[in-house]
């Protein structure tokens, strides 16, 4: 039971996998998670953006999580499936990945800060680290990931 | 008292308040003796201080209080107006919104006493009433005292008692005296009903309902009639003959709910007797001095008679949560989704149309329903352009005195209607071309006057409805727009070299005007000339899917045209094929369609253009620009797009037209950057989604 529990010092998060690798995600920013749809491309666009897609009338950008990451581009597959994240009230933005395996519980002290020093540009887009068994999750850094934006652009 | 939840509606009345404060003072300083006016300024004055009592907000309140005298002496003929009174007055109107403004951000009205203004109006007070001298009305002054006292309502008891300024007639005294004779009591009451109350006659009724359960109300001011139809604020009060003792009296109309606070007191014999004598003093001051007695009308008849005529003024409006206006505008998007989706149902499939001939009749009949809930749904955003443009004249007076120059605003066209949205922005961008009009576009009154001109000048503001559109221009009758000086300029700035100087036409110098950091004027005033103001003119303009243009003829003024859609979120589009891909062009910017051979285009300049009834017209590949691979073939006639910015035109290269349809704009959202392009997408009948081109930055 309590894993179910999400306490002060622990918390929910939604693990996906990007090749063999993988990722968590905070569960507080998710809205859905949606099978691969047909994406509509956006032309000029930053080339990590696949598109966009029409959630029940609503259009929501697409991006790669791993073009973001500079890993190869996605095959898709029946597992393939979006994330609908909500980085804040007012826009949602959707995030694909090869699969999403599991939602696990945390405990805060099982997570370890990523060195900064890293030589490794998606070092900045993970909080963490955490430990599950034998395998490793990286915390991805929601904020991180969208805010960075203006960089990108100039 | 909790009075956060009311801050907004403070808000919004404050503004309205202010508003016609300004509009009322502009009319008082041209016409001093205006007794409406007068009247009118001290009511909203009045009103507003009573507001932001209630709200909290003593800085403000003190500061409304003090202007609130002033305006009460004049409308006691005390003191006359003049045009110093009139500029502190103002001061102290732009003090009162500052306030306003920081309310609206904070919550809360700050720190800033603007003490300086309020002792300039103190003088002012002084001053205007140590001119006259008050011996030769003693009986008027002390009842203007009397009614001071009881505009003081926030803190003393006593003056809610409104009961107290009732004036009975002889049968009402007898009914009264009689009672009391007796043995019962006359209660004098005023009842306040809580500010939020909703039904406000419904509280009423069942406060008179409950008193009549315990004795007879002989009396009540509003009149019943008036109160069954909401005629009263918050407060009303009545004489009540009863056996029950005060205290039984006070519980049951408590026992109401929402009713706020009760004042009341025992109506002695005496009491009845002493109103009589004074209505009489009243009387015989009517005949022998009439505009004294008029003035000294007692307040509450004022307030009364001042209520009636004020409900005309005030604009009926209704104040709808944008946000709900909104959900019922995704309500209908959501409709004319499902009727695009049975228009691509019925084109995919022949025969299943030639079964169901009701088919047809059916998405006609719904095509009919969603065009009329968006035409009234668009109609609850639409908002009259006046509520934007009436602080204008009050702005274009400051600036004419600031720049030492006549001038005269002259405003048509206010009641056209924009979206909501849109009004919101266009406040700044129509300041900004006024302002500019006023200090660059207007000469001086000496120059004018050497130019045969008239001595004031004239700006005009003029909004009307062009189909889809509606186009507001600012118009003024001073020196124009000299294009060689901004080419001189443009080129002394490096802006533009010397060979484009003379290649452009003196269209293409004038819109140099909108790019940044641009101004000619040689010397930088505070008013304007900081080479900030029409680049942001024209870039919230775009934003808002509208454009910008000047005409100008020198020496006789200028003209900026400002072209707004009238409704953001639904357009009619034309849907065309690049490729595999789907896009939507506004139809609004389209002009017409043309099949061009490939052998009618024409290279000026490395570029490709078509000559199209005398007309050169670049062409725009649209496959191109957007990375799309062409489905035609090289040799294939071109199927051009026509389409306007402007008085600009352009052709868009497009590979199949699909057809026209209304279709509902969505934003694609801050995180996806794409130069612009794209100004939005709309999902279509089968779930997929294209997207609209902004034909503004692509031409």
């Amino acid at each position: 039971m309590a894993e179910n529990v999400s306490t002060m010092d622990s918390k929910q998060y939604i693990v996906v996998e990007l090749g063999n690798e993988q990722y968590g995600i905070d569960i507080q920013y998710i809205d859905n998670i949606v099978r691969m749809q047909r994406i509509t491309r956006v032309p000029k666009a930053q080339h990590y953006f696949k598109g966009v897609i029409n959630l029940r009338g609503e259009v929501i950008p697409v991006m790669s999580l791993r073009m973001k990451f500079d890993f190869e581009d996605e095959e898709v597959t029946g597992k393939t499936r979006i994330l609908i994240i909500k980085p804040d009230a007012q826009a949602s933005v959707g995030i694909i990945v090869d699969s999403v395996k599991e939602v696990l519980t945390l405990e805060n002290s099982m997570i370890e800060k990523v060195a900064k020093d890293i030589d490794d540009e998606r070092a900045a887009y993970l909080s963490g680290v955490g430990k599950h068994g034998d395998s490793l999750i990286s915390i991805l850094n929601i904020a991180e990931i969208f805010m960075e934006k203006e960089v990108e652009n100039a | 008292m909790d009075v956060s939840q009311y801050l907004e509606i403070f808000i919004d009345e404050t503004r309205e308040h202010l508003q016609s404060l300004n509009e009322q003072l502009l009319i008082l300083e041209k016409e001093p003796g205006n007794t409406d006016t007068i009247n009118e300024i001290f009511r909203a004055a009045h009103t507003l201080k009573g507001m932001s009592g209630t709200m909290g907000f003593k800085r403000m309140q003190n500061l409304t209080h003090n202007m609130e005298n002033i305006f009460s002496e004049i409308r006691n003929g005390k003191m006359s107006v003049t045009a110093n009174i009139v500029n502190i007055l103002f001061d102290g109107l732009d003090a009162l919104e500052n306030y306003l403004a920081t309310i609206s951000n904070t919550g809360d009205e700050g720190t800033e006493e603007y003490a300086e203004i309020i002792s300039q109006l103190d003088v002012c007070l002084k001053q205007g009433l140590g001119e006259i001298p008050a011996a030769p009305a003693a009986a008027p002054v002390a009842v203007a005292a009397a009614a001071e006292e009881k505009k003081e309502a926030t803190a003393d008891n006593a003056a809610k008692e409104k009961f107290r300024s009732f004036k009975y007639a002889d049968h009402e005294k007898h009914a009264m005296n009689e009672a009391i004779s007796t043995g019962q009591h006359a209660y004098g009451i005023t009842v306040f009903i809580q500010e939020t109350c909703l039904l406000k006659a419904a509280r009423a009724f069942l406060v008179f309902k409950t008193l009549e359960g315990i004795g007879t109300v002989i009396k009540s001011e509003p009149a019943v009639q008036d109160i069954e139809d909401e005629r009263f604020e918050f407060d009303f009060s009545m004489v009540l003959i009863t056996k029950e003792n005060m205290e039984a009296v006070k519980k049951a109309i408590l026992s109401v709910s929402e009713v706020d606070s009760v004042y009341m007191s025992e109506i002695k014999a005496e009491e009845v007797v002493m109103p009589k004598e004074e209505t009489v003093e009243k009387k015989m001051e009517t005949t022998g001095a009439p505009a004294a007695a008029a003035q000294a009308a007692p307040a509450a008849q004022e307030k009364k008679q001042a209520e009636k005529t004020s409900k005309p003024v005030v604009n009926r409006s209704v104040r709808v949560d944008i946000e709900k206006l909104d959900d019922l505008m995704n309500l209908v998007s959501e409709l004319i989704i499902a009727k695009n989706g049975l228009v691509s149902i019925n084109n995919a499939d022949d025969t299943v149309k030639q079964n169901n001939s009701g088919f047809n009749e059916q998405i006609e009949y719904l095509e009919r329903i969603t065009t009329n809930l968006h035409t009234s749904v668009m109609k609850v955003r639409m908002v009259p352009l006046e509520s934007v443009v009436n602080r204008f004249p009050r702005m274009i007076r400051d600036l004419s005195k600031k720049l030492n120059k006549k001038m005269e605003l002259y405003i048509s066209g206010e009641d056209t209607e924009l979206d909501r949205t849109v009004i919101d922005e266009i406040g700044d961008p129509l300041m900004h071309l006024l302002r500019n009009a006023a200090d660059h576009g207007l000469e001086s009154d000496e120059e004018r006057t050497a130019l045969g001109k008239p001595e004031t000048g004239s700006i005009i503001l003029n909004a009307f409805q062009e189909g889809n559109n509606v186009v507001i221009e600012i118009k003024d009758d001073g020196k124009g727009i000299n294009a060689q000086k901004i080419k001189e300029k443009a080129i002394s700035k490096g802006t533009i070299t010397a060979e484009q100087g003379e290649a452009m036409t003196d269209k293409e110098i004038i819109d140099l005007l909108f790019r940044p950091s641009f101004s000619t004027a040689e010397k930088i005033s505070d008013v304007s000339g900081r080479g900030v103001g029409l680049d942001v003119v024209k870039t919230k303009i775009e934003s808002l899917g509208g454009d910008v243009e000047v005409r100008t003829t020198v020496g006789q003024g200028s003209n900026f045209i400002i072209r707004l859609p009238l409704t953001l979120a639904i357009i009619q589009s034309l849907m065309v094929e690049l490729g595999n891909e789907k896009y939507a062009i506004p139809l609004g910017s389209i002009q017409t369609i043309e099949d061009v051979p490939v052998s009618d285009v024409k290279y000026v300049q490395t570029k490709e253009v078509i000559n199209l009834r005398g007309n050169v017209i670049p062409l725009i590949r649209l496959n191109e620009v957007l990375d799309v691979e062409s489905s035609k073939a090289k040799d294939e006639n071109l199927t051009v797009v026509i389409v306007t910015k402007g008085d600009k035109l352009a052709g868009f290269v497009v590979d199949n037209l699909i057809g026209q349809q209304e279709i509902v704009i969505k934003s694609i959202g801050k995180y996806i950057k794409n130069s612009k392009m794209i100004s939005g997408a709309t999902s279509l009948g089968d779930g997929e989604v294209a997207l609209i081109l902004d034909v503004n930055t692509l031409v």
